[in-house]
């Protein structure tokens, strides 16, 4: 019964909280430019509105447009649920489903692919091969990461290799994963979540011919696909476990928030980068998780 | 067929060598069914004379096992430390057969210029074979100290060159048969992997990676014969094989599209499909050798890294191909003609993608076959468990099944509820989209190929605007078998430049002839001379 309620605990931490990190973002912006910003809950009451709206499909598009985004909901909430939150879930884990974890974001990233070329336009079709580009960079660069950690532990199952502290290697992996969360989510220098009329979108382009609730499902699976990359940062890198359950929950949370500020800062002092030099900070991001990863190597061995 | 059959019972390596090449002639005859095209008996050729090639390494192989072991019978002679050299020979004959980068040459040809149904079973099991000759003979065979690490390295560089091979291809049958030269690199890793941990007598990953690459082979040849059959279907009702004329084909052949988009899921290794399981077991065993306490093996953290990148790319190659032949408008008329195949095209195609499901959400089913293959191949590991949560794994998979069932269909409901309305893609406001301004198969796989560059060597034909009322303006990019035009073809036309000089020599005048003679005795004569002082 316990493993249930906290599972449900769990999911519903997930939920209700990721739809706040875009509102604290856009709150932080407008903060730094002087204006008074949407309110912090902005993206609740778009999802609430968006559920209940009526749909229009570009007449290209087939049935798997409207269940595509489904499944991409899903690939990001069980990946999410498969992440522990500093001790709670630790339960579920099992060998190995830290590369399920990053198998299951592949799987939504095929389907919301596979749903922008749906479309069949111009448009949309190169918002997917930016995409689809730099996340091979990306993964290599999550994959280094998941091996330094699983290398320094010992053991390849989320639960075990994410509660420890990575010491030595620990500010080369934030470094290097908070690239990436800003590459994955499309946010500032990778792409800019503000403009929707400009030749210079990856995420937000993907997704022009969404409405309704298929529309809700993206835009909270991608809110979710935030915190999970601001969780899995932060648990990476500061020992929670030192901290006790109850502390640790609320360093977390405060952890999570404060990734949320730090991208809502750079958003403000940072122009997008050219699409040319995105590789380029991409690999960046990845020799700093190979080093962590070579740290962790060397701290296995001494 | 008949053939191959007999390849895999033979205990005598005569039997062995008669089998495999009828196998290969079969082969043969089974590429070149449409003779009437050049392509096609090009692509036979090539295949036959690789193919012979390969055989040719089998021929020193087995002349080399007869002679040293004094019989033609197989069987297991790890004792026999003088054997170790003839496993560089099984590597070659075996290595051409299966395609692996670089000796893959033959392939993406053979590949797509067979009928769909042969390509199917080509590429699911005929070059199985070429892996079924190798793990049959290395386990057999004592190891040289280097082989493992050989063919781990072979199979990296397999499994990103296949792939980004496979991106930049706009013929769907051979985008689908670099493919295969992809996952057969990822298998090559495995089986490499494994052989070192032979060497090394750790079990734990050992046993991992070996069932991982059986599990791959047997996943690849479901998944492989399944894509295959959907671009026959494809190729069967349009007519041509250019990914760039097609599109929209989900409204005449919706079955093709629906199978097609479960075996490019697989193809990707996504989860829930079998194709996820095996890299999963392969990547496991990497990260185990990784971690090892008592000796980490470096390279295998690489080969973690390169099956995650192979993975990435593996599904921006079926992301383009899906979607250029199923989705967005109809590129041209044969396009929007498309009618789904008969009944007997459309049943075995579905039948493989609910194996491809069901050997996602069941993998703990094969668990025994898996152990028992590994005992037979390195019987010292026999009583190893293979220590992979298999059952937690389908579970997991069962899970998002069932979710991704339940929530599409909510989501359908939800947006069907007040009626879909349908209109032009929106797409920020285009007045007028037409079929020809989506995304290309060449403008798709662009910023990819830009990365790669230096070793795909396009050829790249441009005119360019000019002037204030331009022409048509054309850019046709296109990528060879870089290997066999740039690497095989230059070394071939040497070789062919060296024997046409020599072949001078040869002319019927007499008069030289004689001279030629006399010069010969002068030769052998001061040769022998030289030889009498001595």
């Amino acid at each position: 019964m316990i493993p249930l309620v906290e599972g449900l605990v769990r999911l519903a931490m997930w939920l209700l909280i990721a739809p706040l990190l875009p509102g604290v973002i856009n709150r932080v912006k407008a903060w730094v430019a002087g204006r008074r910003g949407p309110p912090v809950f902005q993206l609740y009451y778009d999802l609430g509105k968006l559920w209940r709206k009526g749909v229009v499909l570009s007449t290209t598009a087939s049935p798997a447009f409207v269940v595509a985004p489904a499944v991409a909901w899903v690939g990001v909430v069980v990946a999410a649920m498969l992440m522990p939150l500093c001790g709670l879930g630790l339960g579920v884990g099992f060998k190995g489903d830290a590369l399920l974890f990053l198998y299951l974001l592949a799987m939504t990233r095929f389907c919301t692919a596979w749903a922008a070329m749906e479309t069949g336009s111009a448009f949309e079709g190169m918002g997917v091969v930016r995409e689809l580009s730099y996340a091979i960079l990306s993964e290599a660069s999550l994959m280094t990461a998941v091996l330094a950690l699983g290398i320094q532990t010992g053991t390849l199952s989320m639960a075990g290799m994410l509660v420890p502290s990575t010491g030595a290697g620990a500010v080369l992996l934030a470094v290097g994963l908070f690239t990436v969360l800003l590459a994955e989510n499309s946010r500032v220098p990778f792409d800019d979540p503000d403009t929707h009329l400009e030749l210079t979108m990856v995420h937000e382009v993907m997704i022009l011919d969404h409405s309704g609730p298929i529309l809700a499902a993206v835009l909270h699976g991608a809110s979710v696909k935030l915190m999970l990359f601001a969780v899995f940062l932060i648990q990476a890198t500061i020992p929670l476990e030192a901290l006790g359950q109850g502390l640790g929950l609320v360093v977390l949370i405060g952890g999570v928030f404060g990734v949320a500020v730090l991208v809502g800062v750079i958003e403000s002092f940072m122009a997008r980068l050219a699409f040319r030099r995105v590789p380029l900070l991409l690999v960046t991001s990845l020799l700093l998780c190979v080093f962590a990863l070579l740290v962790a190597w060397k701290g296995g061995a001494a | 067929m008949l053939n191959l059959w007999w390849v895999l019972v033979s205990s005598n390596g005569l039997h062995f060598l008669m089998g495999w090449e009828g196998f290969t002639l079969s082969a043969y005859f089974l590429i070149t069914l449409d003779r009437a095209r050049n392509a096609v008996r090009s692509a036979g050729l090539l295949y036959l004379v690789a193919s012979h090639v390969g055989t040719m390494f089998l021929f020193a192989f087995f002349t080399g096992w007869v002679s040293r072991t004094g019989g033609w019978d197989l069987g297991s002679m790890r004792g026999d430390e003088t054997l170790k050299p003839l496993f560089w020979l099984a590597l070659v004959g075996f290595g051409i057969k299966a395609g692996v980068f670089p000796v893959h040459f033959w392939l993406p040809s053979a590949h797509s210029n067979a009928p769909s149904h042969v390509s199917a079973v080509m590429s699911g099991v005929a070059i199985k074979m070429g892996i079924y000759g190798l793990v049959r003979f290395s386990g057999w065979l004592p190891l040289p100290a280097g082989a493992g690490w050989v063919m781990l390295a072979l199979g990296m560089v397999s499994a990103v060159m296949g792939v980004v091979f496979a991106l930049a291809q706009n013929d769907y049958k051979r985008l689908l048969a670099y493919c295969s030269v992809e996952n057969v690199g990822i298998i090559f890793m495995a089986l490499g992997g494994s052989m070192l941990a032979r060497t090394r007598e750790d079990a734990t990953w050992g046993v991992l990676l070996f069932a991982g690459a059986m599990m791959h082979i047997w996943n690849h040849g479901v998944f492989k014969a399944l894509l295959f059959l959907g671009a026959g279907s494809v190729l069967h009702s349009t007519g041509t094989r250019e990914i760039s004329r097609l599109g929209g084909l989900w409204r005449g052949m919706p079955w093709t599209a629906c199978v097609f988009a479960v075996g490019s899921a697989a193809a990707c290794g996504l989860p829930v499909f079998n194709g996820f399981v095996g890299e999963w077991l392969i990547a496991l065993g990497f990260f185990d050798a990784a971690s090892a306490p008592a000796e980490p093996l470096g390279l295998a953290a690489m080969a973690v890294v390169v099956l995650g990148v192979s993975g990435a790319l593996a599904l921006a190659t079926f992301v383009k191909v899906g979607s250029m032949l199923f989705l967005g408008a109809a590129r041209t008329q044969p396009a929007v003609d498309a009618k789904e195949g008969g009944r007997w095209m459309r049943w075995p195609m579905v039948g493989l993608a609910v194996v491809c499901v069901l050997g996602g959400i069941f993998p703990i089913l094969l668990r025994p076959v898996l152990l028992r293959s590994v005992g037979v191949w390195n019987p010292s590991w026999v009583a190893n468990e293979l220590e992979a949560p298999l059952a937690a794994l389908g579970g997991v998979h069962a899970g998002v099944a069932l979710l991704a069932v339940g929530l599409g269909i909510l989501v359908l409901k939800r947006s069907a509820r007040g009626g879909i309305r349908r209109s032009g893609t929106w797409d920020c406001g285009y007045a007028k989209p037409t079929s020809h301004m989506q995304y290309g198969s060449g403008s798709f796989a662009g910023v990819v190929l830009g990365w790669f560059r230096w070793a795909l060597r396009p050829s790249i034909l441009i005119r360019r605007p000019r002037g204030y009322f331009p022409e048509a303006a054309i850019r046709v990019e296109e990528v060879p078998e870089t290997v066999l035009y740039r690497v095989l073809g230059p070394v071939l036309e040497g070789v062919l430049y060296v024997s046409t000089r020599v072949r001078r020599l040869q002319h019927g005048r007499a008069q030289s002839y004689i001279l030629y003679l006399v010069i010969g005795i002068l030769v052998l004569s001061l040769i022998a001379w030289a030889g009498g002082e001595r």
